[in-house]
């Protein structure tokens, strides 16, 4: 028997795979022996369209960039055992007859763990047959025969963290909820990607819509949630009806419902759209959306396992959060605990696009190294300036910290966050001051508007990066710039306006020379000295300062390092109370 | 119930609290932390971010921040400051900073803060342009102006009408209303509580200043002032005096300085409007016509039932409101009995109210097709006169009400919500039993600035029940319940402002629910104080129904105080 | 004409009655109500906005403000095609902003508007989410990746031709 798989996620398709896929149906119609199959997204995305070929008892064949002119001499070579020029790898799945890489021993596989992803380009997401011949939905099984305090109990234990952006201990949040009183409760399932350049939700919605499901009926069941729902962008199509056929297919199977395989539980599923907020990502943002409101976020407290979805407790989580569940269900907490870092257990899924050779999908183990990353992308080191960690409101890796084992707490330190795992690569000719400006107009064109600081200083802050990138602006400028950055940081009302300015804080601490080379340098330098009598500790011009010239706890007397000074007067024109000074260099 | 207090640190000392939220909090204990978006008669919008405070290390806005016991609070740190004042500047980066023509020049909640913080902004860029909305005879919206704190959209969807919500988001986000329509196009009922509760010039009623000066000017006309109950207790707040300050004798003097030629008292049209209201009550009880009967005295009221319950409108008292009624009054029989051309007369009522700049154009209220009242000039439009021609009110002799002198009490309270119940029930109550029963003339059920009361009383052989209501929401709900048969009752008083008129949209700016309680105060003292407590006793009233109407309900009486009501759409596009 | 205006308004009107029929049995359904209009219509009818807010027991100034809100919900009818371009992250550093300069050029419209003949509407989107085939256009509800100038104009040469 030959099987044929073909991977028709989104970007396969748009790579035109589903012409490929058209192709082998119609030259395998009248062949024996042949199976055709869809499968999701193997995380190849550069080598799209991916078609694998399992021949027998041999080795897995994936070959990649297929056209559909290659199809028919694929058949032939399949069938006369040749080895096609498009094979670029194979499985470790059985008999190997041509000499090529194993596909873990590839550079873009060899430091992943698939743990969340492993199916994903294996089965065919539109049958939930597939996904049970490979175990799915015993975990959900199993789940039913332990108390919902053992299931919490076991998230806790795991370690697990929320894979939307804000990294909350899952199991924290699940218990807080289960400790409502309230009959009626909601889980919402976050699955409003909408940071450019994330599409790891999406990917592994089209290719595994059931774990998802599956770990969002285990959730239900251990918070005692009668009604789930997923709200997903409607710019997501094909997610969306992967997501439709197979809770069609989970109810028909008794697996949704009423009286779930027998047992007393009971829960149902409901679909809900966005319409093109990246704001609805933001947790009371989304309550307020399906509640048929526009996507404005409300100030917590109280929070949403107080008083969410039409006043009731409400749990939301991510895609990726959920789609874990099963997985430590079956396998346990232990064993997930074994793999990540200290303080973040497990994996996380992270796209990878930008200026990098291989762009695609990554399932890597918290702790994993920068310099890692870089080797699996496949750009040099010499070539590489910076990695966008965390989309817009995110910061930036520099080449500093290539030894930096990444998880939660270790991003926070160097002032960027994992966030939706989103990672742009940045190589030496990309412009630092270019691509915060971008960044910022997406943040513009994003914003709810309710709140000043947000609505009024996003705004600001992009015409601020509009003069520095047109070489108009000088160190005022800029001062400005970081000011207002910090005020929309610490006022903004909800964690968009709040992470707003990261890009613009994070790059001016770390690439504050491609700030420096577009500032009007007319002004004439000072050298500058705080007047210790006035001084009084408030560490404004600590945080100001982009070269850690500045040294001083808060509320002690502050004192600038005239060596590493760049006299930019950054520091004099942020003093609230003006107790720093200046004087002419002679 | 008394609230348990609770124990707060603030910049350092120890201090004790009852209040719900930090900001109102600290404000009692006299710290005074800035805000714009923050009314003490709304839920907090925390939109404004400037009343950041320091809570347990975390910047926090006050307004919405809950009283936790222990809680060290820094309402001064060097970065909060600047947080403000950033805030503040980003605020007027994005304003039309035009102060000196503004209409809020000096009244202005965010000129104030600006005093306070800074008014030099260094942030310079896009600003917002939009076209003023004039095409509403009683509110102008100038969107420059909009500081979208959203108090406005608050205030009109608690008054069930919802009219603006913010349109588009981010940057270009506006307060508009559905459709972008002009107001005059919406559902708005001219109500103005979106103009009292506007921080800024961003709402604002039409100044008919300018067309009043004219008529005083022009030697052709004759100028006649009337004044509202709820002006007298609340014109002192224009000039610096307390709330609930009785000034009627002094406006009278004010009033005549800058060349009114004659000022009339609207409580004396309030009198006309309860024999008249009254009686229409009773013949409607007695000859089983259609039950509950709405006062309508409130031209929002009645916009309201026209637009949302037109099926209603046979329910709507046919007597004009009270300035109305004195309107066609002085047009008529005044211009009869002094010979004076009614053409060259000239009406300008002074009122607490918006409503009533739209309610004077309605032309079924024409009399021999003249305009009765031909201005309308709220409370701060007077405040700004009397500023402008630098009347010192400290000065002023007493002066008591032209020709038309008293007016009983009873018309005076009209001003406050159960004030035209409780007049009502003195008169119909002499008209149920024949006499004027001493024991019996305050009805302390009616009053309160509760905004729904209902209550029972006895009067002669029949019962009557009756409702009170102020504020749209509250009157909605009530019409829902009367509509489902839940409720029933025979009168419904409904104001749409609240504590009714002396809380409504033309009144003094800062009015707030404390305020709206002293002026309420001023009022019902004033009644105390009257030897006229009852709207039939009033001899001047008296004497016109010998001299001119005959009696309540004749002929003439349906001709000149009466009017008929029709079904608006919501939206007229 | 006019009888022409009175057919397609008839139809509004019965499919928003329809559409807000098949979602009656949903909790605030308003959002999930509109998004099968959009697609019906490719806008939001006034008409339709009036019906909502009638049936639905919704202020018409939120309904509007729901419309106005969201990206996806548009006032103005679509053209004939639709051309989408993505403005996300990766999109960007693959220079897909110059990509959209060229179709400014090509069609001469701004993002947001429709060609005069009323044939192509030109929109960007903030993500697609196929950011590893950057720069990445949808035409016609079909995403096209790794585009290039010679892609784009071959795009608009078909469109124009298929008229």
């Amino acid at each position: 028997m030959i099987t044929i798989s073909v991977g028709l996620a989104s970007c396969g398709i748009s790579a035109g795979a589903l012409d490929v896929y058209e192709e082998f149906k119609k030259q395998i119609k009248n062949k024996e022996g042949f199976l055709l199959k869809r499968v999701g997204c193997i995380g190849f995305c550069y080598q799209e369209p991916i078609v694998e070929v399992k021949k027998d008892d041999c080795a897995t064949l994936i070959l990649s960039k297929v056209k559909p002119e290659d199809v028919l001499s694929i058949i032939d070579s399949i069938i006369n055992d040749k080895q096609h020029s498009k094979i670029f790898a194979c499985r470790n799945d059985g008999k190997r007859i041509f000499d090529v890489k194993e596909i873990n021993e590839h550079e873009f596989y060899s430091s992943q763990t698939k743990i969340v992803s492993e199916f994903c380009g294996i089965i065919d997401p539109e049958d939930i047959n597939d996904y049970i011949k490979i175990g799915g939905y015993s975990a959900f099984k199993k789940a039913l025969s332990m108390k919902p305090e053992e299931i919490i109990s076991e998230v806790k234990n795991s370690g697990l963290r929320g894979r939307g952006g804000a990294g909350f201990l899952t199991g924290l949040k699940w218990e807080f909820l289960s400790k409502s009183k309230d009959k009626i409760k909601y889980l919402i399932c976050n699955f409003d990607e909408g940071d450019p350049g994330a599409f790891m939700n999406r990917v592994l919605v089209e290719s595994n819509p059931h774990l998802l499901i599956e770990g969002i009926l285990i959730s239900s069941y251990a918070l005692k949630v009668k009604k789930a729902f997923i709200y997903t962008r409607i710019e997501y199509p094909l997610a969306v009806k992967r997501l439709k056929i197979a809770l069609k297919q989970a109810k028909k199977k008794g697996l949704l419902g009423k009286n779930i395989l027998g047992t007393n539980f009971s829960v149902d599923i409901e679909l809900r759209l966005g319409a093109g907020a990246f704001v609805c990502g933001e947790e009371t943002a989304l309550i307020r959306s399906i509640e048929g409101l526009p996507g404005r976020p409300r100030p917590r407290p109280p929070y949403p396992a107080e008083k969410g979805l039409w006043k009731k407790p409400t749990n939301i989580n991510n895609v990726e959060t959920l789609a874990t569940i099963p997985i430590i269900i079956n396998k346990g907490s232990n064993w997930y605990k074994s793999i990540g870092s200290k303080n973040s257990s497990g994996t996380k899924i992270f796209s990878l696009s930008g200026d990098a050779e291989r762009t695609g999908y990554i399932e890597i183990p918290f702790g994993t190294k920068l310099s890692t990353i870089i080797r699996i992308a496949g750009i040099e080191e010499y070539d590489f300036k910076a990695l966008q960690l965390g989309g817009p409101s995110g910061g930036f890796l520099s080449k500093d910290n290539f030894d930096l084992e990444l998880d939660y707490d270790s991003v926070k330190n160097v002032d960027a966050i994992i966030g939706s795992g989103s990672m742009v690569l940045l190589n030496k000719e990309k412009d630092i001051v270019k691509q915060v400006y971008y960044g910022m107009k997406f943040i513009v064109s994003e914003s709810c508007g309710q709140c000043v600081p947000c609505r009024e200083g996003t705004m600001r802050m992009l015409e601020i990066l509009e003069k520095i990138v047109n070489q108009q602006a000088d160190f005022n400028d800029l001062t400005n710039l970081n000011i207002l950055a910090r005020t929309i940081k610490q006022t903004s009302l909800c964690g968009l306006g709040q992470t707003a300015p990261n890009l613009v804080l994070s790059s001016i601490k770390k690439f504050f020379s491609d700030y420096e080379e577009k500032i009007k340098d007319e002004q004439k330098r000072f050298y500058y000295y705080i007047n210790e009598e006035k001084c009084t500790g408030c560490h404004i011009c600590f945080e100001v300062c982009p070269k850690k010239a500045i040294s001083g706890k808060p509320r002690e007397i502050h004192n600038i390092n005239q060596d590493l000074c760049i006299r930019c007067g950054m520091c004099y024109n942020s003093c609230p109370i003006k107790s720093i000074e200046k004087k002419n260099i002679k | 119930m008394t609230k348990k207090a609770k124990k707060i640190i603030v910049n350092g000392k120890e201090y004790l609290t009852t209040e719900k939220y930090l900001l109102k909090a600290l404000e009692k204990l006299g710290f005074d932390v800035p805000h714009l978006c923050f009314h003490q008669d709304l839920e907090p919008l925390a939109t404004c971010r400037l009343c950041v405070v320091e809570v347990n290390g975390k910047i926090v806005t006050s307004c919405n921040t809950i009283v936790s016991e222990g809680m060290k609070v820094n309402t001064e740190t060097e970065e909060v400051i600047e947080y403000r004042r950033h805030n503040l500047e980003l605020i007027l980066s994005n304003h039309a900073l035009d102060c000196d023509y503004c209409y809020r020049n000096l009244h202005c909640d965010l000129q104030k803060i600006a005093e306070r913080i800074t008014d030099k902004t260094r942030y310079y860029g896009k600003v917002r342009k939009h076209e003023i909305d004039e095409s509403s005879n009683a509110i102008i919206k100038d969107f420059e102006k909009c500081i979208l704190c959203g108090r406005c959209i608050q205030v009109c969807n608690k008054q069930s009408v919802n009219v603006f919500d913010y349109v588009q988001r981010g940057f270009g986000t506006i307060v508009s209303t559905a459709l972008d329509i002009p107001i005059s196009s919406s559902p708005c009922v001219g109500c103005g509580q979106c103009v009292i509760h506007c921080p800024t010039a961003a709402l604002i009623e039409k100044d008919e200043t300018q067309k009043v000066i004219d008529a005083i000017n022009d030697p052709e006309k004759i100028v006649i002032a009337q004044i509202a109950p709820a002006v007298r207790v609340s014109i002192g707040e224009e000039l610096g005096l307390k709330p609930g300050k009785i000034l009627t004798k002094k406006i009278v003097s004010a009033l005549k300085e800058i060349g009114f030629d004659k000022v009339f008292d609207t409580s004396l049209g309030a009198d006309f409007t309860i024999m008249e209201e009254a009686s229409e009550l009773v013949e409607r009880i007695k000859n089983n016509k259609i039950l509950p009967m709405f006062t309508s005295c409130c031209p929002s009221w009645v916009n309201f039932v026209e637009e949302f319950y037109p099926d209603l409108i046979p329910n709507l008292s046919t007597t004009k409101s009270p300035h109305e009624i004195l309107g066609a009054l002085i047009k008529t029989y005044y211009a009869k009995k002094t010979g004076i051309s009614a053409e060259k007369i000239f009406v300008v009522s002074i009122m607490p109210c918006t409503a009533k700049k739209l309610e004077v154009l309605r032309p079924e209220l024409r009399v021999n097709n003249l305009l009765t009242i031909d201005a309308v000039l709220t409370t701060r439009e007077m405040g700004k006169m009397l500023r402008e021609f630098g009347i010192e009110i400290k000065k002023l002799k007493e002066q008591e009400f032209d020709d038309f002198m008293s007016a009983s009490s009873a018309g005076q309270i009209f001003g406050t919500t159960g004030g035209v119940m409780e007049a009502a029930l003195r008169t119909a109550s002499f008209i149920l039993t024949g006499i004027n029963d001493e024991n019996k003339i305050e009805y302390k059920e009616v009053r309160g600035i509760k905004g729904i009361k209902i209550a029972s009383y006895a009067l002669g052989d029949k019962k009557l029940r009756v409702g009170v209501v102020n504020e749209l929401g509250n009157a909605r709900k009530i019409i829902e319940r009367i509509k489902s048969g839940k409720l029933k009752i025979d009168f419904l008083e409904v104001m749409s402002c609240p504590g009714g008129c002396i809380g409504g949209g033309g009144q003094p700016l800062t009015t707030n629910k404390n305020i709206i309680k002293q002026r309420m105060k001023g009022l019902y003292t004033i009644d105390k104080k009257s030897k006229i407590r009852h709207s039939h006793e009033n001899p001047i009233l008296k004497n016109i129904y010998l001299e001119f109407l005959e009696s309540p309900l004749s002929e003439k009486a349906e001709e000149i105080l009466h009017t008929k009501y029709f079904k608006q759409k919501q939206y007229k596009i | 004409m006019q009888g022409a205006n009175k057919q397609a308004d008839e139809e509004i009107t019965n499919e928003t009655i329809k559409i807000i029929r098949k979602y009656k049995r949903f909790k605030t359904p308003l959002l999930m109500i509109l998004e099968d209009l959009q697609e019906k219509f490719s806008f939001i009818p006034q008409e339709s906005m009036f019906l909502i807010s009638s049936q639905l027991n919704i202020p018409l100034t939120r309904v509007y403000s729901v419309v106005t809100f969201y990206n996806e919900l548009k006032t103005k009818k679509r053209g004939k095609h639709l051309i989408r371009l993505c403005l996300g992250t990766a999109c960007y550093v693959k220079k897909n902003y110059d990509n959209l300069d060229l179709i400014r050029s090509l069609l001469n419209i701004e993002p947001g508007e429709t060609t005069s003949d009323g044939l192509i509407t030109l929109e960007t989107v903030n993500c697609f989410g196929a950011c590893s085939l950057a720069p990445v256009m949808e035409v016609d509800g079909v995403l096209v990746s790794k585009i290039n100038n010679e892609i784009i104009r071959k795009v608009v040469e078909e469109l124009r031709n298929k008229g």
